[in-house]
C-alpha cells in the first residue's frame, strides 16, 4: 500500500468516529472550553494543594477511635495528602480507558451518550496498534500520548473540547493496528465492517 | 527450598489470612450467610430445609432460591463444629486456602516453570479480592475453586491422556454450576472454548470408545438434566435470573417493537440497544479504578477505596497482559484470551454496573497475567534487579497492611451496618431473656439515615438461639415468643414486651433511661434500642 493510500485509511477511520462531527457541530462550545481552560487549570490546582481536598481522608483516622480490633500503628501513615495524590494518579489514569473513546463518551453535547465517539469496533485495531507501538519502541509518540493525557488531567475537564488532544493518538494507534493487520484478508473484512459501522453510528447521530 | 516447603509456607499464610479472626470479621454475618447456615444446619439434623423439603437441589429463601452446593458443604461444618459463625465460614476459608495449590498446578499445566507457578500461587494466598470473598459465605468463591481445579484437571486429561481427570473435570465443572449463577454462563462457555483449543486431543481421547463417550455423556447429563428441569419447569433459577436481569435497568429505554417511524427501527433497534448495553457493562469491568482503587466497595465512594488487587502489582500487570499479547506460546495466549473474554461476561448480563462477587470468574485472568508479568520481570536481564525487588516487596508490605487497616477498621466503621450488625446481639438478648416477657419484638427495619433497610430477624432468632428446625416446622415456621415487625408504641408499650428497634420508631425522650440499653454499631452509632417494659 502506498503512502497516499495509507492517508485514505486514515481520512477514512477520522471520518467515520462520530466525535469529529459532534465537534465541529460544537466548535463555538469548543472554542469557549479553550478559552476558559487556564481557569480551569488553576481550579485544578487549587484543589490539589488545599487543604479541604485532603478532609475526607482525615477523617478516615476517626476509624481508629471508635473501632475495636487488631490496632496497625502504621494506619495514620496512609490516611494524609499522599493518598490524595495516589487518587489523583487513579483520576489521570483513568484518561487512558479505552471506555471514554470506545463506548461511554463524556455525556456532554461534544459526545452524546447516543453514540460511541469512536466505532467499537475499531477498538481490537487500537489494541494492536497501541502494543506494536511499544514493541516497536515509538518513544516519542508514547511520551506524547502520555503528556497529552497529563494536560487534560490538568485542565480537570473530562471531555472531548479536552480529550481532542487524546483522541488524536487514540486514532493513530487504530490506524497503526489497521495498518499492521491489512495484509490479513479476515481483518481487511473487519475493517470494512468497522466503517460500515462507524456509518452506522453516524446515522442514528443523524437521524436520532 | 524445595517446592513442598514452599507451597506448604504459601499454604500457611493463606490460612492465616483467611481464618484470623474468621467469626469478627466481616463483623456480621448477612442475611445469607445466616440462611445459609441455618439451612445447612436443618439438613444436617433433619436431612430437610426450614421448609422442610427433603434435600432439595435449590433451597427456597424468602425472595429467591439458593444453589445447593454451598449449603451442603456448610452441612458437614456444622456436623463437625455444630451452628455458629464458624461453621458457615469454614468451606470458603478452607476452599479459598487450597485454591492457592489448585492455582500452582494449573498454572503449571498452562506450562509455566515451577517458579513462576509458585509466585502465581503466591498471589492468589494474599490477593484481596480473594482473601475478602474466603472469609465469608460467598458461594461464588467455592464455584471459582471448583472452576480452577476443573481447568487443571481438563488439561492434565488432555495432554496425558487420562480419561479419570476428564471425568473429575466434567464434575467439577458441573458442580460450580451447581454452586453460584455466574458460573452458568461462564462455566459452558468456558468448557466450550477449551474443548474446542484441544479438539485433537479430546477425539483422540475418544476415539474409537463408546464407553468412554457414554460414561462422559452420562455425567454431564447427572448434573444438567436436574439444572434444565429446575430452569425451565419451576421458578428456581427464573426467579433469580429476573431479579439480577438487565432489562430491569432502567438506564436500558427498550421500545418493546413499538418503533415511530422506520429510522428509529433501523438506527435504535432494541436489538442494538441491548447489545451496547451489555458491550457498555463489560467494558466496565476494564476499569483500572474498580479493579485497582475501589472495586472492593470497603468505604463509600468518597473515600480512599481498596481495589479487587493491591495497586503496587499495577505495573506487573501491565508487564503482563503487554508479555502475553505477544507470547510464543499459542497455547498460552488463547487460554489467556478465553479467561480475559469471559471472565467479566456473566457479570455484565446483570443489573449492576460492576459486581466484584460476580465478576470473581475474572480472576484466573488476572493470576496469569500476573504470573506472565512476574517471568517476564525474572527473565529481564536489568541491572539493580535485586533493588528492584526489594522496593517492590516494601510496597507490596505498605499495600497490604493498608488492606488490613481498610478490611479490620475502615470497613466495620462505614458499612457494618449493610453486614446487619446489630441483629447477631438483638437475637442474642431476645433468647437470653424471653423467659422474662410474654413477647420479644425485633423490629425488621434499619438504617442509621431513617427506615432504608429491611432485614428478617426471625432467621438470627433461629441461627443464634439454636433453634432446633424440628421445632420450628412444628410450630408452623413462627417461634414462639418472637415477633418481628415495626413497633407501634402506644400499643406494644402496653405489654410484657421487649421491644428492640430502630430508634426513629420509639419516643426516647418519654422512656425511662434505667429500661433502655443501645446496640451499637463499631462506629458509635445506635443500631437498635433495647427497651424494657
Amino acid at each position: 500500500m502506498n503512502s497516499r493510500h495509507r492517508k485514505y485509511v486514515f481520512v477514512v477511520i477520522v471520518l467515520s468516529s462520530p466525535v469529529i462531527w459532534t465537534l465541529i457541530s460544537h466548535f463555538p462550545e469548543l472554542v469557549y472550553e479553550w478559552v476558559n481552560a487556564f481557569n480551569n487549570l488553576s481550579d485544578k490546582l487549587n484543589f490539589l494543594f488545599s487543604s479541604s481536598s485532603v478532609a475526607p481522608i482525615h477523617s478516615m483516622r476517626l476509624a481508629q477511635t471508635y473501632t475495636s480490633g487488631p490496632v496497625f500503628i502504621l494506619s495514620k501513615f496512609f490516611y494524609n495528602r499522599v493518598l490524595l495524590y495516589v487518587g489523583e494518579f487513579f483520576t489521570f489514569q483513568s484518561l487512558f480507558s479505552p471506555r471514554i473513546y470506545f463506548l461511554a463518551g463524556d455525556g456532554t453535547p461534544f459526545s452524546p451518550n447516543i453514540v460511541e465517539p469512536v466505532s467499537v469496533l475499531m477498538f481490537p485495531f487500537w489494541v494492536y496498534g497501541l502494543f506494536t507501538s511499544i514493541k516497536d519502541k515509538r518513544y516519542r509518540v508514547l511520551g506524547s500520548y502520555v503528556l497529552s493525557v497529563f494536560i487534560v488531567y490538568l485542565v480537570g475537564r473530562r471531555q472531548f473540547s479536552f480529550l481532542l488532544l487524546v483522541l488524536i493518538f487514540q486514532l493513530y494507534f487504530v490506524y497503526k493496528g489497521v495498518m499492521m493487520s491489512i495484509s490479513l484478508k479476515s481483518a481487511r473484512l473487519y475493517l470494512g465492517l468497522s466503517v460500515v459501522y462507524g456509518l452506522f453510528i453516524l446515522g442514528r447521530l443523524i437521524f436520532l | 527450598m524445595n517446592t513442598k516447603v514452599l507451597l506448604g509456607i504459601i499454604f500457611a499464610v493463606a490460612l492465616l489470612v483467611r481464618f484470623v479472626g474468621l467469626t469478627s470479621y466481616p463483623v456480621g454475618l448477612t442475611l445469607d450467610e445466616v440462611s445459609i447456615g441455618y439451612n445447612g444446619y436443618a439438613i444436617a439434623e433433619t436431612g430437610a430445609d426450614e421448609w422442610g423439603q427433603k434435600f432439595p437441589l435449590a433451597f427456597r429463601s424468602l425472595s429467591d432460591y439458593k444453589p445447593p452446593v454451598s449449603i451442603y458443604l456448610v452441612s458437614l461444618s456444622t456436623a463437625v463444629f455444630g451452628l455458629g459463625e464458624f461453621a458457615v465460614r469454614f468451606p470458603n476459608a478452607l476452599l479459598g486456602s487450597l485454591t492457592v495449590f489448585a492455582f500452582w498446578a494449573m498454572l503449571k499445566r498452562i506450562g509455566f516453570s515451577n517458579k513462576v507457578s509458585i509466585i502465581g500461587a503466591a498471589w492468589v494466598a494474599i490477593n484481596p479480592w480473594h482473601v475478602f470473598y474466603s472469609r465469608a459465605g460467598f458461594e461464588a468463591l467455592i464455584a471459582l475453586f471448583f472452576v480452577i481445579v476443573g481447568i487443571w484437571l481438563f488439561l492434565r486429561s488432555v495432554e496425558e491422556k487420562s480419561f479419570s481427570s476428564l471425568i473429575l473435570s466434567i464434575v467439577l465443572f458441573c458442580l460450580s454450576v451447581w454452586t453460584y449463577h455466574a458460573e452458568r454462563v461462564f462455566v459452558p462457555a468456558l468448557v466450550l472454548a477449551l474443548s474446542y483449543l484441544k479438539r485433537r486431543e479430546l477425539l483422540s481421547l475418544f476415539s474409537k470408545s463408546v464407553g468412554k463417550i457414554a460414561i462422559a455423556g452420562g455425567v454431564i447429563l447427572l448434573f444438567s438434566v436436574p439444572l434444565f428441569y429446575l430452569t425451565f419447569l419451576t421458578p428456581a433459577v427464573s426467579t433469580r435470573a429476573l431479579a439480577t436481569s438487565l432489562f430491569r435497568d432502567f438506564r436500558l429505554p427498550l421500545h418493546n417493537g413499538f418503533y415511530l417511524n422506520y429510522s428509529q427501527f433501523i438506527f435504535d433497534n432494541d436489538l442494538f440497544l441491548i447489545a451496547r448495553h451489555v458491550l457498555g457493562k463489560y467494558f466496565n469491568y476494564m476499569d483500572v479504578e474498580f479493579l485497582f482503587r475501589n472495586g472492593l466497595s470497603l468505604t463509600p465512594k468518597s473515600y480512599p477505596g481498596m481495589g479487587l488487587m493491591y495497586a503496587v502489582n499495577l505495573p506487573v500487570f501491565a508487564v503482563g497482559i503487554y508479555s502475553l499479547f505477544f507470547h510464543k506460546s499459542r497455547n498460552l495466549r488463547i487460554i489467556a484470551l478465553i479467561l480475559f473474554v469471559l471472565g467479566p461476561l456473566p457479570a455484565s448480563l446483570t443489573l449492576d454496573e460492576q459486581h466484584a462477587i460476580r465478576s470473581l470468574t475474572w480472576l484466573p485472568f488476572w493470576g496469569l497475567a500476573f504470573a506472565v508479568g512476574a517471568e517476564k520481570f525474572l527473565s529481564m536481564k536489568i541491572h539493580f534487579k535485586n533493588v528492584l525487588v526489594g522496593i517492590y516487596a516494601s510496597l507490596l508490605g505498605i499495600n497490604i497492611v493498608y488492606f488490613g487497616d481498610m478490611y479490620f477498621r475502615q470497613f466495620p466503621y462505614f458499612y457494618a451496618e449493610l453486614w446487619l450488625y446489630g441483629y447477631k446481639q438483638a437475637a442474642l438478648i431476645g433468647c437470653a431473656e424471653k423467659e422474662n416477657y410474654d413477647e420479644v419484638l425485633i423490629t425488621d427495619t434499619f438504617g442509621t439515615e431513617g427506615p432504608l433497610y429491611t432485614g428478617v430477624p426471625y432467621e438470627y432468632v433461629l441461627f443464634y438461639c439454636n433453634i432446633a428446625p424440628r421445632e420450628f416446622l412444628a410450630n408452623n415456621r413462627t417461634i414462639p415468643g418472637f415477633v418481628h415487625r415495626r413497633p407501634d408504641w402506644k400499643k406494644d408499650s402496653k405489654q410484657n414486651m421487649l421491644i428492640i428497634a430502630a430508634p426513629y420508631d420509639l419516643p426516647l425522650d418519654e422512656i425511662n433511661k434505667d429500661k433502655v440499653d443501645y446496640i451499637r454499631y463499631p462506629n458509635g452509632r445506635v443500631a437498635f434500642v433495647v427497651v424494657r417494659p
